[in-house]
């Protein structure tokens, strides 16, 4: 059987389930990591530079597994769109279009974002070029850089935002997952947009934070366990005009 | 008529290897060769000479880098009008990964540019002293392993996928298909070792590097060559109920 095409709508929406989790782990993992070290890919970090920069020289192999794993979440996370986007395309192939080319442009800020997450290690190496600078000015360049990660975090969370409003609409106009889901992710992407101005997000971040991670959990959980309604999926399909792959038809012939 | 969509499959692959090979050889001259005459290893005053007096070639580096991100773009569309008859999902897991991948080595070379902007006069030298400034400006190419190392993480899911694509195909040599998985899975190696061991990444080079040789060339050397086997290619389209394209038509 063709791999992931050749399968029922209800077993490709539990395979982009476990994608989905692949991705949840290791992005918390990544920042669970990440914390080790004393950093955050979700929060900027501020304060004494000398001690982050020890903090980061003294738990290295944390902070590298940490932005390995971030890297590797941002692969399944564009694995998970080629599967949200065969998943949706019945109910608007151009809205599924547009929300997972939104969501692409957020990946690939977030991974150059890992760039900077690495950079404060070579500018901490010791390498013997550095030693143009003193200790005090290599080590706020290694706040910088980790800083600027934050940062292109946040320009990515803008495009995720956008991202899960439009899908958000498209799952609540689709027939073959629960409604509730679809209003979930779409307050969620709202409020990610919160965190484009700083000064309403340091009052609300937390919120937005836990609505966010309810209504990705909520959609990965339901995606995994229970799928979607292959019948409706097939229905839904069917009224917008689309061709079958064989195993679609098969499927119908099965449902009947 | 429309060029592209009335090609027929075979015309489709040729253009496909015609990009590969311009990838291939772009990628020598600006990861292979540029910086191995720009980049004296840890030695900033070296390369910020090197930077000035061959400035030009850095700059060539720097465009043919482009190019082959524009390369890669156009790769992308072409492989997936190809293998979308194989498995859709897939061929569109194809374009994603070499999306991201590309846009993330695009930023990179934008940070490469960095070191001319200091190096060339400017206020800079007002403010910083001459080793600080040659300092930042071999920053960036310190840091241009990291850029790599991250992006080719995209490149080597993508080789994997399209590798796994090629095999299943039955209208492309599927020892292609096996080395563009073994190319994938080398890259995978190298960035990861990369992040978590720097030390044992060191010793993995230049080996880690042949698997691309190998996977990249022989998928170069067999779209251009060759091209795809038309009749397997529109059969494959047929048994997946795709409509054909224009050109398959008139073609088959």
């Amino acid at each position: 059987m063709e791999l992931i095409d050749g399968m029922s709508p209800r077993a490709r929406a539990r395979i982009t389930g476990a994608v989905y989790l692949l991705f949840f782990l290791t992005a918390f993992l990544s920042e669970v990591l990440l914390r080790q070290a004393g950093l955050s890919a979700i929060s900027g970090v501020s304060g004494d530079a000398a001690a982050i920069a020890n903090g980061i020289r003294a738990h290295e192999s944390f902070l590298r597994w940490g932005v390995a794993l971030g890297v590797f979440s941002i692969g399944c996370y564009v694995a998970l769109m080629a599967l949200f986007y065969q998943l949706f395309r019945p109910v608007s192939r151009s809205l599924s279009l547009v929300a997972v080319f939104l969501s692409l442009v957020g990946s690939a800020v977030g991974a150059f974002g890992n760039l900077f997450q690495l950079a404060p290690l070579v500018v901490l190496g010791g390498d013997s070029y550095l030693r143009a600078f003193d200790t005090n000015q290599l080590q706020a360049m290694a706040l910088m850089f980790f800083n600027l990660s934050t940062q292109a975090g946040n320009i990515s969370l803008l495009f995720f935002g956008l991202f899960q409003i439009v899908i958000g609409y498209v799952m609540l106009r689709s027939t073959f997952l629960p409604r509730l889901l679809g209003v979930l992710v779409a307050m969620a992407g709202v409020g990610w947009l919160t965190f484009m101005s700083p000064p309403v997000a340091i009052h609300l971040s937390t919120y937005f934070e836990v609505l966010g991670f309810i209504a990705e959990a909520s959609l990965m959980l339901w995606l995994l366990v229970v799928g979607a309604n292959s019948e409706r999926w097939i229905e839904q399909a069917t009224a917008a005009g689309r061709t079958y792959t064989p195993a679609n038809v098969q499927m119908r012939r099965e449902t009947r | 008529m429309d060029r592209i969509d009335a090609a027929s499959p075979r015309n489709l692959a040729r253009m496909a290897g015609f990009l590969y090979l311009l990838n291939i050889v772009g990628g020598f001259f600006a990861i292979g060769f540029v910086p191995t005459v720009i980049v004296a290893s840890g030695d900033a005053v070296a390369t910020a000479h090197n930077l000035q007096t061959s400035e030009l070639l850095y700059r060539s580096g720097l465009a043919a880098h482009m190019v082959i991100l524009v390369t890669n773009v156009g790769l992308a569309a072409i492989f997936y009008e190809l293998f979308r008859v194989v498995n859709r999902t897939l061929a569109l897991l194809v374009v994603f990964f070499t999306l991201v991948g590309t846009a993330v080595e695009g930023a990179g070379v934008l940070n490469q540019f960095g070191s001319l902007v200091l190096l060339n006069s400017g206020p800079y030298s007002g403010v910083f002293t001459a080793g600080q400034l040659r300092a930042l400006a071999y920053l960036p190419v310190d840091t241009q392993g990291i850029s790599y190392d991250v992006y080719t993480v995209f490149f080597g899911f993508y080789a994997l996928t399209i590798g796994y694509l090629v095999f299943r195909s039955t209208f492309l040599p599927r020892l292609v298909g096996v080395l563009m998985v073994l190319d994938g899975l080398a890259y995978l190696t190298n960035s990861f070792a990369a992040f978590l061991a720097p030390g044992f990444a060191v010793h993995l080079v230049p080996w880690i590097q042949l698997p691309a040789l190998f996977g990249e060339g022989s998928l170069c050397v067999a779209l251009l060559v060759m091209g795809v086997n038309g009749e397997r290619w529109t059969r494959v389209s047929v048994a997946a109920g795709m409509p054909a394209l224009e050109g398959d038509r008139r073609w088959s």
